[in-house]
């Protein structure tokens, strides 16, 4: 279970999170939501300290994260980044380093981390793909390249920062779809979505920000029921019931 | 994978029969048993003294310098995100200059710091460098103006140094080009051991500097202390380029454009864009540093012209060629 208390975060002086309290649960999938410049993207990096933290604590199993090493934390948490750079290597040779939590003296790769880099490929669909250069993939493909590294990390947390970006229509649902499987697998996933109807449906608690805080913090029902994401966006989200009882979640132009 | 160790292992064909073609080019005509005489037991040879003291230290200088240069240059490139960045560019050579030429007019019988002075001096552009660019935030293209000015601040006070002690002039501009016409055995076999040390070290650590140009929040989200890598990468970088001024000058042409070469020839996985580079700036400077001191016998062209009239016509076609590829 991951514990945020009181947590305040920015870059130097400029505060960006600002006193949040949150409890993420095992084995479910929390979807971050809010407009842009709310604070998802610096709450995800205060994970890593890639955020300068000025108060309060995050708690991974009741172990205090600031106080555990890079790589114990890498092990347990894999945080796919919004943005990457893109170096001219190969794909495998990318996701490989999705293993490099894991490496022990002397820090080269085995045929173990091979294997596994093979399984994360298949499983982001991306095997064809293996011996090209990352650098000449299009942005969906990039995008699954990222996944799969994440994927081989094999850690029990994942933390996504809007990982549909570039992803065309049947990617995303594909993605979706593999997050649930992950979630049923005992994974925990901490997500960043911008598709309302995506993280209404797909989400065991849905929390939502605004201004870097936390406005609400709920069931998808309940927070569609609070009317806090119309109040927030600005917009309005209506529920669809299909004729096999399935919701969707739409807005107006 | 196996191409591109083939191509690695032709790189070092080429620079030994380089480095054994260079042995026999010069001024002195080297006949086998001259080369022979230095190894054998026998007593060695008129010329085989030429070729022992003067060409064949100079030989390995080239060598040495281009793989001290080049691997620098990997490093800076990598680690600040930058490819425009290089010891040359940002300062680092022309600080090590500086605190060379300092410790030479200051201290003249120590000669044996050169190399030590010559690396405080880049560890110091570099650190500036480093803290101007994550403490301060500061753009790829601030850097590389910052860079620019700490190199006019370490090249203005070199030039200093020289006008206070004008017996040195004449040797400023040799020094300033890059030239290996003036090698100091004993301070080339000091900057030669660190530099094998750093770049074997730099090596060890390929899959760290590979986890660095990802960019820092993917490296750091790996486990990786980056910060901790940054000042080893850094002091393996100015400790390189410092080790290579020291016998070499301000050769700058290596440290920005080989890793460039290497990287369109074998793409950013570290082992072998640091392989690539090392052997490919040790066989540019031999090459160059011999076509230099033949060509136009008995005149000489420091290696340092030589490498920027062949380097950058090369370079540019390779950009050329890249570009055609990729509309291609």
């Amino acid at each position: 279970m991951i514990k945020i208390e009181h947590l305040s975060a920015g870059y130097g002086k400029h505060m960006i999170l600002n006193d949040l309290t949150l409890t993420i649960p095992d084995h479910s999938i929390t979807a971050v939501i809010g407009p842009n410049g709310s604070g998802k993207s610096t709450l995800f990096k205060s994970f890593f300290q890639l955020a300068d933290i000025t108060s309060g604590e995050m708690y991974l199993n009741k172990e205090s994260i600031s106080s555990m090493r890079p790589k114990q934390l890498a092990q347990k948490m894999c945080y796919l980044s919004q943005h990457h750079s893109l170096p001219s290597i190969t794909v495998e040779r990318l996701i490989l380093h999705g293993r490099f939590p894991h490496l022990v003296y002397p820090r080269s790769y085995t045929n173990e981390d091979y294997e596994i880099c093979e399984k994360s490929m298949a499983q982001a669909g991306i095997l064809p793909l293996r011996n090209k250069n990352v650098s000449a993939l299009s942005g969906g493909e990039q995008q699954k390249v990222f996944l799969a590294m994440a994927y081989s990390g094999q850690a029990d947390i994942l933390l996504f920062d809007e990982p549909t970006t570039y992803l065309d229509i049947s990617c995303q649902i594909e993605l979706l779809r593999t997050m649930s499987e992950l979630q049923k697998n005992g994974k925990t996933i901490l997500t960043v979505l911008h598709d309302m109807n995506y993280a209404l449906k797909i989400a065991d608690q849905l929390v939502v920000m605004n201004q870097g805080q936390i406005v609400a913090c709920g069931t998808p029902d309940e927070i569609y029921h609070s009317h806090i994401i119309d109040e927030v966006f600005g917009i309005s989200i209506q529920r669809i019931v299909d004729q096999n009882g399935n919701s969707h979640y739409v807005t107006d132009l | 994978m196996k191409q591109k160790k083939y191509f690695i292992a032709l790189l070092f064909l080429l620079l030994v029969i380089s480095i054994i073609v260079s042995c026999f080019l010069g001024s002195a005509t080297v006949r086998f048993q001259d080369l022979w005489s230095i190894f054998g037991e026998n007593r060695i040879t008129k010329t085989g003294y030429i070729l022992k003291y003067i060409r064949i230290p100079r030989i390995f200088a080239g060598v040495i310098a281009g793989i001290g240069l080049a691997t620098s240059g990997v490093i800076i490139q990598t680690i600040f995100h930058n490819p425009m960045a290089g010891p040359n560019i940002i300062g680092v050579n022309s600080g090590a200059g500086f605190f060379l030429i300092l410790c030479y007019l200051l201290f003249p019988d120590l000669y044996q710091f050169l190399p030590f002075a010559a690396f405080i001096g880049a560890l110091i552009a570099v650190m500036l460098i480093y803290v101007l660019g994550f403490r301060c935030g500061a753009s790829k293209y601030t850097l590389i103006l910052a860079g620019m000015a700490i190199n006019c601040i370490f090249n203005s006070a070199t030039d200093t140094l020289y006008l206070i002690n004008d017996d040195y002039i004449i040797g400023s501009k040799m020094f300033k080009i890059g030239s290996f016409s003036t090698i100091q055995i004993p301070i080339l076999i000091i900057a030669g051991c660190i530099i094998f040390v750093c770049f074997l070290l730099t090596l060890l650590f390929h899959n760290q500097l590979e986890l660095l140009s990802l960019g820092d929040s993917t490296a750091k989200s790996l486990g990786l202390n980056v910060k901790r890598y940054h000042m080893l990468f850094l002091f393996l970088a100015a400790v390189l380029a410092g080790a290579s001024v020291s016998f070499s000058g301000l050769i700058g042409f290596v440290g920005l454009i080989v890793p460039h070469i290497a990287r369109m020839l074998i793409g950013d996985e570290s082992k072998h864009l640091i392989l690539t580079s090392a052997l490919l700036g040790a066989f540019l400077l031999n090459v160059c540093d011999t076509l230099g001191r033949t060509l136009f016998q008995p005149y000489e062209i420091p290696v340092g012209i030589f490498l920027a009239f062949l380097g950058a016509p090369f370079f540019i076609y390779l950009l050329l060629m890249q570009r055609r590829r990729r509309y291609d």
